[in-house]
């Protein structure tokens, strides 16, 4: 498939934080939409559509809430559509607004949310809900149960320990430290990571993301009206999705279709990305990574899945130095990533912004320096729907 | 904008509707409707690029509904994604997809299965915002009784159905509610034998006005003409004034009537010939699709060459959105 080509000119983020009671649900997703209108230095009026972003309703406790935030999102009269792919939403609507422009049909698109997760009476007690009402939601799952069976798993398969998680932890607390938008901007040590209180064995507290409240927005151009304006966007230069099965029960024992320590469907989605942007050799071509990670131990597993490492083989790359600002080879979400902050419905957006600012080199005291390709990624549902992308500063090959 | 891109056909589409469905899952039906448009083309599933699916996770009782019906659709191992704004929506984007260059072919899909809901209205409720329309008890039938008393107090005559349920809509003038899915192959040209195809899509419109009923003229219809505008700029002679026949899922039969008052429309023009909407068991989440099904059933009806047919949906509260798709039935029409 030959890409149309669509750059990001605009990102805006709030600062993420557990709760905001000074604004009204849309008043907050109009804050993403302001935000990165203004970076992008364009007005609702030069905006052709608008995605919005939504996961679950239930989170809101409003159903079809994009019809109510259509005023605040200045999106009365444009063509307009709501995307949920559970977590992976965020990312899920960006490459919907891809579409949209390589369509041929209009110029500029607005993607702009926000969610307020922990304003949720029970946000976890919500997610429990998505599972099959008659064989798993009564184990009981929740996102962090269901997690903590896959990092069982993994620590397992690969011989891994509690300490290869802690490691993640206290990269992305550094990372986030240098993140002014970030939730959790607090470093951490291993020894504390380990001592946090126990969620789920074997993930911890600070191995755990945290329930966010704020908004996130980005402008994507078509190339003939970058060309026509003299703007340098961010190019998108692959995209890539991919779904699982809904089973956890088809994850486990001899018949699983597949092993829940890994991210084989997620890897099929980058293969996708990769593929259409002419990435042979990740570990070489790809500067940095935002991908969607809520807890430590899913970071090991998607580092693998993007080819970044074999295997099992991330923690030793991790302990040896890699991924992290100023080390070794790819650097792994330096603005914190999700497990230190997550709003669920623009959580995938946020990686696609913060990749598009490595790459045009705005991405400040967390800037990896030189980088020119970066991939993001989302995960969504039982880490059942996976979208990834591949964002470069300029169009020439990879 | 002109688009000079190869042109999107719809392959085949079915669709399983019924007053309550009690014998089988949301899933299950999924699973009926995805393989009986897959069978209607001899393809399997393995034959899909893409899946574009819709559903609602309050009607539905799943908290993210997407979740449970991608594998009985037959999304494992492929790209999918769910549009969650209204069905019609979602055949709009399968259209984007493959305009965009995303695959040869995508199955698109939309249902509503309220009868699986424990309380359906309490669901519609549950989609006012918490500060104002929850409180007063909003729901589709109240605003479409709102509409529909503008419409009247503007001199559209009052219906002769009995059984008033909100002034003036009694109880034929209202869309019948029930368990629907729908299913659609799309496929772009060149992937596909010519003469295979049952419908080209022509063009597509859609918009989303102001939330608050107080903030718009709810009989105006202005998100309609809006949608219409925008097939009309892209592609004049895809225009109303072109159309032969529109399947409109209006939120009442006042609305049906209303579209040929409202809008410039070729002389003889044939609305709803598939039925009254107090005929065709749907929800308001599915019905746009259901009647875009409708009108590309219409095309073959309809004498070869010249035949244009409009699908009509609207979605939130008395029309706070609406989609068009016109269909031909000959490529280049």
């Amino acid at each position: 498939m030959t890409l149309d080509n669509v750059g990001i000119i605009g990102f805006g983020q709030s600062k993420f934080v557990k709760t905001r009671i000074d604004v009204t649900f849309p008043e907050l997703v109009r804050e993403g939409a302001t935000m990165a209108l203004e970076n992008a230095e364009i007005s609702i009026d030069d905006v052709d559509a608008v995605v919005y972003p939504l996961a679950p309703d239930a989170l809101i406790g409003v159903g079809n809430g994009e019809r109510w935030v259509i005023d605040a999102l200045g999106a009365v009269g444009k063509p307009f559509m709501r995307v949920n792919n559970g977590g992976a939403t965020g990312m899920s609507a960006v490459l919907t607004a891809w579409t949209h422009i390589a369509s041929g049909l209009f110029d500029v698109v607005l993607v702009a949310g926000a969610d307020r997760v922990s304003e949720s009476s029970s946000a976890q007690s919500v997610l429990n809900k998505m599972w099959d009402v008659g064989y798993e939601r009564p184990v009981p799952l929740n996102t962090i149960t269901m997690l903590a069976l896959s990092a069982q798993r993994y620590m397992h398969l690969y011989d891994s320990d509690e300490t290869d998680m802690a490691m993640v932890s206290v990269k992305n607390r550094y990372h986030a430290s240098l993140n002014p938008n970030a939730h959790l901007q607090s470093t951490v040590t291993i020894e504390e990571v380990l001592a946090s209180r126990t969620l789920a064995w074997p993930i911890k507290l600070m191995d755990a993301c945290p329930a966010s409240t704020g908004a996130a927005g980005l402008v994507l151009v078509s190339e003939r009206y970058a060309k026509k304006n003299g703007l340098k966007p961010a190019w998108i230069r692959g995209l890539g999705q991919n779904s699982e099965t809904y089973w956890m029960g088809n994850r486990v024992g001899p018949k699983a279709m597949g092993d829940h320590a890994d991210a084989d469907a997620l890897a099929v989605a980058f293969q996708r990305a990769y593929d259409q942007a002419g990435i042979t050799n990740p570990r070489e071509q790809v500067d940095v990574a935002e991908i969607y990670a809520p807890f430590s131990s899913v970071e090991l597993h998607v580092i693998e899945a993007a080819g970044i490492a074999d295997k099992g083989k991330s923690p030793a790359a991790l302990a040896n130095g890699d991924y992290t600002l100023g080390g070794n080879g790819v650097t792994v979400n330096p603005s914190g990533g999700t497990q230190c902050t997550n709003p669920i419905a623009v959580t995938g957006l946020i990686r696609v912004g913060e990749a598009a600012n490595q790459v045009l080199g705005l991405a400040g005291a967390h800037q990896v320096k030189g980088a020119r390709v970066a991939i993001a990624s989302a995960i969504g549902g039982d880490h059942q729907f996976y979208s990834t992308m591949v964002i470069c500063s300029d169009l020439e090959e990879i | 904008m002109e688009n000079s891109r190869k042109r999107v056909a719809v392959l085949a589409s079915a669709g399983l509707l019924g007053n309550f469905e009690n014998k089988k899952s949301l899933e299950e039906i999924i699973f009926d409707a995805s393989k009986k448009v897959l069978d209607s083309l001899g393809l399997t599933i393995e034959d899909i690029d893409s899946l574009v699916l819709a559903g609602q996770d309050e009607i539905d009782g799943r908290v993210i509904s997407i979740m449970p019906s991608t594998g009985p659709a037959g999304g494992v191992g492929k790209d999918t994604t769910l549009i969650a704004s209204s069905s019609d929506h979602a055949l709009i984007y399968g259209y984007l997809r493959l305009l965009a260059g995303q695959g040869k072919n995508v199955l698109v899909m939309g249902w509503a299965k309220p009868s699986e809901s424990v309380d359906p209205d309490r669901a519609e409720l549950m989609s006012c915002e918490p500060f104002l329309l929850r409180r007063i008890g909003m729901n589709n039938t109240i605003a479409a009784a709102l509409q529909a008393s503008k419409l009247v107090s503007q001199g559209l005559e009052t219906s002769n159905s009995t059984g008033k349920l909100a002034w003036p809509l009694g109880d034929r003038d209202l869309p019948a509610r029930g368990d629907s899915v729908y299913a659609l192959v799309l496929a772009v040209e060149g992937s596909f034998t010519p003469g295979d195809e049952i419908a080209w899509i022509e063009d597509a419109g859609w918009t989303t006005m102001s939330y608050e009923l107080g903030a718009r003229d709810i009989n105006d219809f202005s998100a309609l003409k809006i949608a219409i505008e925008q097939i009309s700029n892209r592609s004049p002679h895809a225009t109303s004034k072109n159309w032969h026949a529109i399947e409109i899922a209006g939120d009442s039969e006042y609305v049906v009537r209303s579209v040929s008052r409202e809008f410039e429309l070729k002389s003889g023009v044939e609305i709803n010939k598939s039925g009254a909407l107090a005929d065709l068991p749907t929800s308001p989440f599915v019905s746009g699709l259901a009647r875009m099904v409708m009108a590309i059933d219409r095309i073959k009806h309809l004498p070869k060459g010249g035949n244009m047919v409009a699908g009509i949906g609207f979605n939130g509260f008395a029309g706070q959105g609406a989609a068009v798709v016109v269909f031909s039935g000959s490529k280049g029409e």
